[in-house]
């Protein structure tokens, strides 16, 4: 009887282990491989000219990847918005902070707003209301022999 | 009909030992149509699943054909737009009649004893049908496809600690791409399908088993 007892035991503990190993592997193959920490990357934006003198202005790029110097494996493009409020000159993500949806400036109010959840930003990308917590994020920029250098997260 | 069926019985025998079950009488007096929500439930299910089992003959889960692949359906396949109507309508009374018929069995008090079992497993295939409904949204992949999962997926970040990791593990990746389409339409289409059919094949089992409920 105490060897009947062991060996339940036995296949009990190896019906236990087999399961977990396969929950572990299943896990580790479905968990997506080269993540990696993002780096702000420079990338070429536009003439100093295109500078707005006072205000928001939007602007969309589109970067080759095979002009960009082996920095992208395939085309990114998207919006960014450049804000100009007399002192400082800055570039706002457009990517809200709320779940990810991508805001759009609205003239007559003079706000960022999310499409998603009705999320509000002022031009310095502050919340003024919705679900956001946390201001939009600023990208950073420099000017260099007169181009504008924005730096991107990929 | 019958002959057919007893010629393959004789092999089978599985008439005998489940004559019991087949012919006995489940339904007691006192019945209203309250009680037919989920049956109502399960013909949206047999719906999804032909008018699912057709579509994906034509759909294409690739990040450069999705979207044209369902403007195909759309616009040239025979009764396309017919079957991915009655797709997404199901998808939609699914859920109504699932929500439904809990109510009823939480009215009725069918969840007690000795039916709590039942009551997890139906709660289970609600969770099925919402996860499938998640991920057919996005197969379009078109604008209102992705930014609902994008905001979707990244409410799983929101989970203390292993949040990141979640989202990565939903996504297939940091970003929402080509990688998520195939990981949606593979639970969509294979995975999320099987457990609700296993999940739903219990659920008849425990019915046949304890009856149904009615004394409110
Ligand atoms: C049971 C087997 C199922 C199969 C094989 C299946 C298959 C498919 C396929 C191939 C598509 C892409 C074509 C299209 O978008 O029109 C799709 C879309 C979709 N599915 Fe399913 N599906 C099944 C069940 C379900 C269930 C249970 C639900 C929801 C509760 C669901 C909800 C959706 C939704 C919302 C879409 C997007 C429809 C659209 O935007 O046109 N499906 N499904
Ligand atoms: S994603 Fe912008 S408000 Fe929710």
């Amino acid at each position: 009887m105490v060897r009947r007892e062991f060996i339940k035991k036995l296949i009990k503990g190896f019906f236990i282990l087999t399961t977990s190993v396969v929950a572990i592997i299943t896990t580790w193959f479905l968990y997506p491989t080269g993540i990696r920490l993002k780096k702000y990357t420079f990338f070429d934006l536009m003439d100093e000219e295109a500078l707005p003198i006072k205000g928001v202005r939007r602007v969309d790029y589109l970067f080759k990847a095979d002009q960009s110097g082996a920095k992208l494996s395939r085309d990114m493009a998207g919006v960014v918005y450049i804000v100009n409020n007399t002192k400082k000159i800055f570039a706002l993500s457009p990517v809200c902070t709320h779940l990810g949806c991508l805001v759009t400036y609205n003239r007559h109010k003079n706000e960022f707003i999310c499409p998603c959840h009705g999320g509000r930003y002022d031009t310095e990308g502050v919340v003024l209301g919705g679900p956001p917590p946390e201001p939009l994020t600023r990208l950073p920029l420099t000017v260099e022999n007169g181009r504008v250098f924005v730096g991107f997260k990929i | 009909m019958g002959k057919v069926f007893d010629w393959i019985d004789n092999v089978f025998h599985v008439k005998k030992p489940h004559r019991r079950f087949l012919k006995r009488a489940i339904l007691p007096d006192g019945l209203n149509y309250f009680y037919c929500l989920g049956g109502a439930a399960f013909t949206s299910y047999l719906l999804l699943l032909v008018t699912g089992l057709l579509l994906s003959m034509y759909y294409v889960p690739s990040e450069h054909e999705a979207f044209s692949s369902i403007v195909k359906i759309q616009r040239e396949v025979h009764l396309g737009w017919f079957i991915r109507s009655v797709h997404k309508w199901s998808a939609t009374f699914i859920i109504v009649f699932i929500l439904s018929h809990t109510l009823r069995v939480f009215i009725s008090k069918a969840y007690s004893k000795p039916k709590e079992l039942n009551w997890v497993i139906g709660a289970l295939t609600l969770l099925f049908a919402f996860a499938s409904g998640f991920t057919g949204y996005l197969l379009p992949w078109d604008q209102k496809a992705y930014w609902a999962t994008e905001v979707g997926t990244s409410m799983g970040g929101t989970v203390p600690l292993i949040g990141k990791h979640i989202v990565y593990l939903i996504r297939g990746g940091v970003d929402l791409n080509g990688a998520t389409l195939i990981r949606f339409y593979s639970m969509h289409v294979l995975w999320f399908p099987l457990c609700m059919s296993l999940l739903l094949w219990a659920h008849f089992h425990m019915i046949k088993r304890q009856g149904i409920k009615v004394n409110l």
